[in-house]
């Protein structure tokens, strides 16, 4: 279990975390959200041992990682946003390096091979770290974290800088991982999370601003007021078709993708759901529906939303880079 | 810590630092004991003995520069400081592997002697003995400051040139003497300075106020180091 409690870092004037506390059970996943600088680094850095804190406490397993750290720091393995590795040794080399430091007492070859085999680098055991690719070094990272098999796992960013197939590949080692250990990592990507985790802990300016179960915010992520629609027909017909409907409460048009469909944008009275009548307008004037989507808050919304509540400026800006970027 | 121990110590020879360190050091103590004793034609030690201290300020900085400047670069001080490893035995164990290295190549450097009997001319042995300890404890000294310089910044090419600078401060800063009018100053600056203690010792007898100074000084720039890294976990 780790025990987080008033944490506070400053660097001089700058409040880094600010009074942040949360509890995480054994055997959590638990994705840490925030925009770039929100705190997210700093709290895993305190947690693994690297920072101290300016106050408050945390705790991994009931032991204090202030006053014990050496017995915090076997509780861990730790993934920082750079994957800490010697470039100049082989996997075997650095593997074998880490086992030593960590002064584990597993079986030696087993215990590698087991670790080697679950983040998939056996075929690579023996070529020089300099030479891997970049999903490669991510994933002897996480293998270095997993040596000496810690209860508790923290990745920073795990998936930054790697493709999406490797993307995919290290969420699905995560998800195993997070079978047999206490998973907390850090993102900015907001899928990623909901792929993943159990919670979802929202950090924005060293301030927690949501700490939900992923489900819970994936309902408020369900209930749809705002289709986006693709009908063929005659533009403003359609639109001032589709106004009529009752219960619709805006429409307006999107933009034209291709000839003859134009793109919608509908949006409903709460608790009203406009799909069917929508189809019905449709039929009725002979107009075929292409494409319909709920467009609806997704997480990228709940985080914005949750983030702008926090502080009150609107952020729009952010929004359309946050939806563009990644 | 016997971990960082054997991977620092093994980096010497995965990386090129090691093998220049060992070859220029060996060049320059045969260049310098050639001119000290058979082009000077004579079989004392003790020219060789202070110029190769001097040589000093350029061969540590060698074997220091990347001790904690690659770490900080490639941010596996995060590793080692997020392992169950307290920083103390961090800063030891990459300190030990320094002064290993080190000690490798002033043994391989006691061949110069080996010429020097084969020649005819007589090496007592305890003059020797005296300044291999002389060099060991002056190395202590030295590599400490450098580990200390190197915790300092990211840039290796940084680290060798303050450790640089600070070794020469450190080695003639009591050549201001000359200009000084107190004589409380001129003391202590003598006292401060490393080349001071140079004599005694380079006349192989054993000193222990020497030593205790090396010793100190040795300390001193070790609990720097383990400050550095405190701090920054403090900071």
């Amino acid at each position: 279990m780790i025990k987080i409690e008033h944490l506070v870092k400053h660097y001089g004037k700058i409040k880094a975390v600010n009074d942040i506390s949360f509890t995480i059970e054994d055997g959590e996943i638990v994705g840490f959200l925030g925009p770039n600088g929100a705190g997210k680094s700093t709290a895993m850095n305190i947690l693994c041992g690297y920072l101290s804190s300016t106050d408050g406490s945390a705790q991994i397993n009931g032991i204090d990682i202030l006053e014990n750290p050496i017995e915090a720091k076997k509780q861990i393995g730790f993934l920082p946003e750079q994957p800490p590795l010697y470039l100049d040794m082989t996997v075997n080399e650095y593997l074998n390096f880490i086992y030593d430091l960590k002064g584990t007492n597993l079986k030696k070859d087993e215990h590698l091979a087991e670790v080697c085999r679950v983040t998939s680098i056996e075929h690579v055991r023996d070529r020089m770290i300099r030479n891997l690719s970049k999903g490669y070094k991510q994933r002897v990272g996480i293998a270095q974290a997993l040596v000496g098999n810690p209860p508790v796992l923290i990745f920073d960013e795990p998936t930054v800088g790697l493709d999406p197939k490797q993307i995919v590949e290290v969420r699905n080692l995560i998800k195993e991982l997070g079978q047999k250990h206490t998973v907390i990592l850090s993102t900015h990507i907001l899928s990623e999370v909901q792929a993943v985790c159990d919670r979802i802990i929202i950090i924005n300016k060293g301030k927690i601003v949501a700490n939900e179960k992923t489900e819970e915010i994936s309902r408020a992520v369900t209930n749809v007021s705002k289709l986006t629609v693709k009908i063929c027909g005659p533009e403003k017909n359609v639109l001032s078709a589709i106004k009529g409907i009752a219960g619709v409460s805006a429409a307006e048009m999107v933009g034209r993708q291709d000839a003859d469909s134009v793109t919608y944008i509908v949006e409903s009275q709460p608790g009203v759901d406009m799909r069917k009548p929508l189809f019905h307008m449709a039929a009725a004037n002979s107009w075929p529906i292409i494409g319909m989507e709920a467009q609806g808050l997704n997480l990228e919304d709940v985080f914005i939303t949750a983030v702008d509540e926090e502080e009150s400026r609107p952020a729009k800006k952010d929004k359309k880079n946050r939806k563009g970027g990644r | 810590m016997l971990a960082i121990f054997k991977r620092e110590l093994r980096s010497y020879f995965t990386t090129p630092i090691g093998y220049v360190f060992l070859a220029v050091f060996m060049a320059i103590s045969g260049v310098v004991f050639a001119l000290s004793t058979y082009m000077a034609d004579t079989a004392s030690l003790s020219t060789y003995f202070t110029m190769m201290t001097v040589a000093y300020v350029l061969l540590i900085p060698i074997l220091t520069m990347k001790i904690f400047s690659d770490e900080l670069r490639s941010k596996t001080d995060q590793l080692l400081l997020t392992a169950p490893v307290s920083i103390t035995g961090v800063v030891f164990a990459k300190y030990l592997a320094a002064l290993a290295m080190y000690m490798i190549a002033v043994a391989l450097s006691m061949v110069n002697f080996l010429f020097m009997v084969f020649n005819g001319y007589t090496v007592q042995p305890g003059i020797a003995i005296g300044m291999f300890v002389g060099m060991i404890l002056i190395g202590m000294a030295c590599i400490a400051v450098g580990l200390f310089v190197s915790s300092l910044t990211e840039s290796q090419l940084v680290a060798v040139l303050v450790t640089i600078v600070v070794l020469v401060v450190m080695m003639f800063i009591n050549i201001f003497n000359q200009f000084i009018p107190f004589a409380w100053l001129r003391t202590a600056l003598s006292w401060l300075a490393i080349s001071s203690r140079y004599d005694t010792l380079a006349a192989g007898r054993f000193d222990f106020t020497a030593i205790l100074y090396y010793v100190s000084i040795a300390g001193s720039f070790l609990l720097l180091t383990i400050r550095v890294f405190e701090k920054k976990r403090w900071h």
